[in-house]
């Protein structure tokens, strides 16, 4: 029973972690653009999720779809004036996506204040089955993140965009002699990538509340997670996010959480050094 | 000898000046700020460390206060156990001294192995790392996780590191010894000279020139008869020792150490340090450091809100307008005058051969 | 003339890329002091060939021996330092941030360990030998220049520079005058007969004057398979040489037509 619960509570944080690593993929796995930013991203999402349906008293849904277009509009901003300079110049941008992520978390500090907000949980109650108790927004979380999962796996592999994207990505110079706007396809798909994070921000917003810091506990997890997911590949990265997850929560039952964590980390640094392609093959293309 | 000095690269003159500033700096300043100076220049080794693995060999490290930080610990653990059990240990039950800090209550064996432990970790991890294909980006990543796991380990392990609030009330000890601020503050600017001296050698001998091609092309390197993991260990492991060391001498000057000084934020910090500075020529690792940590007081002093913004700035202005750095940016006005009249005078050579 | 020695014995040495076979069942042995040239179409094998021999590609079977010990498969830095094969690669490989100077000194032969690096000095004689490759390479006085700002034949000299000063037992150079002006190639194909003279030297070229100047004997690859060999005029008469060669000039003129 014990057993039982851990793992339902594995497969949520598997979710969650999913759900923040996403945009990881497109922008490290398929842009080569280490984003040191990207916490704030989901920072950002998280603030405006909170503005809208806190604050203005929206509802959940349109607060959602709001941080995603406007964290993605704030993507677009960054892209055209820092990080499209910076293409193939990774200390450069590692850096530079640092100072954006300085002055962001500043600036929402210095307007939004520095104190911890609180969004109600859309979905209150929990489910019991035979004693295994699972929150409501939980089931939310994981149906959410096979939805987004699913609808950037199509715009991905399934959409003219999509395919662009991958051929920019892949040969730059021939698709500049095809005719496609390698600079367009660019922001779009870096513009994307920021809107996936601040969709997890806002996700994130009920349970773990908003703070302009929040952001630095997310960056490492979902590099680590996505190197481990063999940086392009979703279907990787979701069984990634699986095994990290799931092994935390397990051994966090056992254990102290923190050591768990600790523990999975280590191993998964070590998995990264044997397998620096990542644990799962590439999907087919 | 006058030949000699005229051919100096400009950054030597700028170590020099750089010197004698901090040598200066005590009788011009309060010992407040001396004090001040002193962690600074303790940042300085720091950052002259992670140089070598950075400007040099171009192992881009995101966790290397993981390193600067464990020597740090080891010292501040040692100063704690000075006089017997210390009362946050009481409080968390434990009774008796485990062997792990028991060895710590020597002064020599503690500055020892804040030596001997960061640098025989980076060795380590270097064997592990470099010996197999992993390369570029998946360095900076592993060691970024390594500071994050650094970091909260050393939170989470309260009963012998107090937790995030870390150890305080460290004395300016140099082996059981306290000094005053000055002494100290000399002490500090004297091993900050040597190691100058040391990765000067280094980098001048055909040590320093091969890291330079490592970090320029390992494959090449490697048809010319290189072993390059060999060197990247090399490099890793002392520059490992040097974090430690700095570490060692911040926490006197610091008076205190906790989980922030492991992790991630100061492992960015330093890199910018050398970014803004200009990496690979040693100069631009010192003259960083000392620069923005004297603006970070400075304007913390007017304004604590203001200094994230200043210094995101700053980055980006560095990043987009000098991207070698102040240093790297003179060097390449010196290189560019001195290329210039080789040229010319080949060319008038040359004019006179066919004349 | 001496007693002929072997120096490169490859025997039956195949590699295959993904079912691809790039070189398959070839056999070929370099005498001390010889200079071999190895010809063939594009895609017939002579840069797999050079990988496998200095250790960049590791090999799916046959051996390789260099001077009677088995270097199969061994690490690119110790068949350079432990074994002496130099190589010049086709494009100008050299380490574009450092100086001329300092790209000689690190290509220097005997100080390739951690600690052999660190106890080296400039002595006199380090010196001098810098000096010696630096006049043969005609770079002398652009020795405090780096090296990104040389012209391209600039580059390949240095280069050549680069293998001189590792002293090897055998220099391989792969397509030595490739994208060079006339001048340029005039003095590479100098500098070349220098180095020909004590040195056994395996070089791939297209350049058939340049062939027929200084090859002893000439193997002739196709299809990653060994088609012929022999000196310039054997090699020259052969049926099938010639088949190989015209049939890719008609297939050349088939798609111009």
């Amino acid at each position: 029973m014990f057993i039982a619960a851990q793992l339902i509570n594995g497969i949520s944080a598997s979710a969650l972690l999913l759900i923040y690593s996403l945009g990881v993929v497109v922008i490290m796995g398929h842009m080569n653009v280490v984003n040191m930013a990207h916490g704030e991203c989901i920072m950002l999402g998280a603030y405006v999720c909170y503005y809208i349906n806190t604050v203005a008293g929206a509802p959940f849904f349109v607060a959602l779809i709001m941080s995603f277009v406007v964290t993605a509009l704030f993507g677009l901003l960054i892209e055209r004036l820092v990080i499209r300079k910076l293409y193939g110049k990774t200390a450069e941008t590692l850096l530079a996506t640092y100072a954006l992520s300085l002055i962001v978390k500043q600036l929402v500090n210095l307007i939004c204040g520095s104190e911890l907000k609180y969004i109600a949980i859309p979905f209150e109650g929990h489910l019991d089955i035979g004693g295994v108790t699972i929150p409501y927004y939980n089931i939310f979380i994981i149906l959410f993140a096979a939805v987004i999962l699913l609808v950037t796996w199509i715009i991905f592999y399934k959409t003219p965009f999509g395919t662009k994207m991958r051929a920019v990505t892949s040969n730059r110079p021939m698709t500049e002699c095809l005719g496609i706007n390698a600079h367009a396809v660019d922001s779009l798909t870096f513009a994307f990538g920021v809107g996936l994070a601040g969709l997890a921000g806002a996700v994130l917003a009920p349970i773990r509340g908003v703070s302009p810091f929040m952001g630095a506990s997310y960056i490492t997890d979902s590099f680590i997670n996505v190197c481990v997911g063999g940086l392009q590949s979703m279907i990787g990265t979701t069984l990634s996010s699986l095994l990290i997850g799931e092994s935390t929560s397990i051994l966090g039952g056992f254990w102290n959480e923190v050591d768990a964590k600790i523990l999975v980390f280590l191993i998964v640094v070590v998995l990264i050094r044997f397998r620096p392609d990542g644990l799962f093959r590439k999907e087919k293309r | 000898m006058l030949e000699r000095i005229k051919k100096m690269p400009v950054n030597r003159w700028v170590d020099i000046a750089l010197f004698i500033f901090l040598l200066i700096f005590p009788l011009i300043f309060n010992d407040y700020r001396t004090g001040f100076m002193g962690k600074t220049a303790a940042y300085m080794i720091f950052a002259l460390s992670l140089d070598l693995l950075w400007g040099y060999t171009g192992l881009m490290s995101f966790g290397h206060a993981a390193l600067f930080g464990l020597g740090g610990y080891i010292v501040g653990l040692s100063f704690t156990i000075q006089d017997g059990i210390p009362s946050f240990m009481a409080r968390m039950g434990v009774e008796e001294l485990p062997w792990f800090l028991k060895i710590l209550e020597n002064n020599i064996v503690a500055s020892l192995l804040g030596l001997i432990i960061p640098g025989a970790f980076a060795a380590f991890l270097g064997y592990f790392i470099f010996s197999s294909k992993v390369s570029g980006i998946f360095f900076s990543l592993i060691t970024m996780a390594l500071a994050q796991i650094f970091e909260t380990f050393f939170a989470n392990q309260s009963a012998y590191t107090n937790g995030t609030s870390g150890l305080g009330g460290l004395p300016r000890s140099f082996f059981g010894i306290e000094l005053k601020v000055k002494p100290f503050y000399y002490l500090t600017i004297g091993i900050v000279i040597l190691v100058y001296l040391l990765c000067l050698w280094l980098t001048n001998s055909r040590f320093g020139k091969v890291l330079m091609s490592v970090r320029e092309d390992e494959r090449r390197l490697s048809f010319i008869g290189y072993n390059p993991a060999r060197f990247k260990i090399a490099v890793y492991a002392l520059s490992g020792m040097l974090a430690g060391l700095s570490g060692m001498l911040f926490v006197p000057f610091n008076g205190m150490i906790s989980p922030t000084e492991l992790g991630i934020s100061l492992s960015t910090m330093v890199l910018i340090w050398i970014a803004v500075g200009g990496r690979g020529n040693l100069t631009g690792a010192m003259l960083g450091t000392v620069l923005i940590n004297w603006l970070q007081t400075l304007l913390s002093e007017y304004s604590a809100d203001i200094w994230p913004l200043v210094l995101g700035a700053l980055i980006l202005a560095v990043i987009f307008l000098i991207p070698t750095g102040i240093i790297g940016k003179l060097k390449e006005i010196q290189y560019n005058i001195a290329a210039r009249k080789t040229l010319e005078k080949l060319s008038a050579k040359e004019e006179e051969n066919h004349g | 003339m001496g007693e002929v020695q072997p120096l490169l014995r490859v025997e039956h040495l195949s590699v295959e890329f993904k079912k691809f076979k790039a070189l398959t069942d070839v056999n070929l042995t370099v005498n001390k002091g010889e200079v071999r040239v190895v010809i063939g179409p594009n895609g017939a094998g002579k840069s797999t060939l050079m990988d496998l021999i200095c250790g960049r590609t590791k090999p799916t079977s046959g051996k390789v021996f260099f001077d009677g010990v088995d270097i199969t498969g061994k690490e690119p830095y110790d068949i350079s330092a432990k074994y002496g094969i130099g190589r010049k690669f086709q494009n100008p490989n050299i380490f574009n941030m450092l100086t001329v100077y300092e790209n000689i000194e690190v290509a220097l032969r005997g100080y390739n360990t951690v600690f052999r690096a660190l106890a080296f000095r400039r002595t006199a004689e380090v010196r001098e030998k810098i000096d010696r490759v630096l006049e043969m390479i005609k770079l002398s006085e652009k020795r405090n220049i780096i090296a990104s700002s040389l012209s391209h034949g600039e580059r390949q000299w240095l280069e050549i520079g680069m293998v001189i000063a590792q002293d090897p037992k055998l220099i391989i150079l792969d397509e030595p005058t490739a994208g060079m002006t006339a001048a340029e190639t005039y003095k590479t194909g100098e500098m070349i007969k220098e180095l020909l003279a004590d040195h056994t030297v395996m070089v791939v070229e297209h350049d058939m004057d340049f062939v027929k100047q200084v090859a002893q004997t000439v193997t002739v690859l196709h299809h990653g398979q060994l088609l012929a060999e022999g000196t310039f005029e054997e090699v020259e008469k052969d049926p099938r040489v010639i088949q190989v060669y015209l049939k890719d000039d008609s297939d050349e003129e088939a798609k111009e037509a």
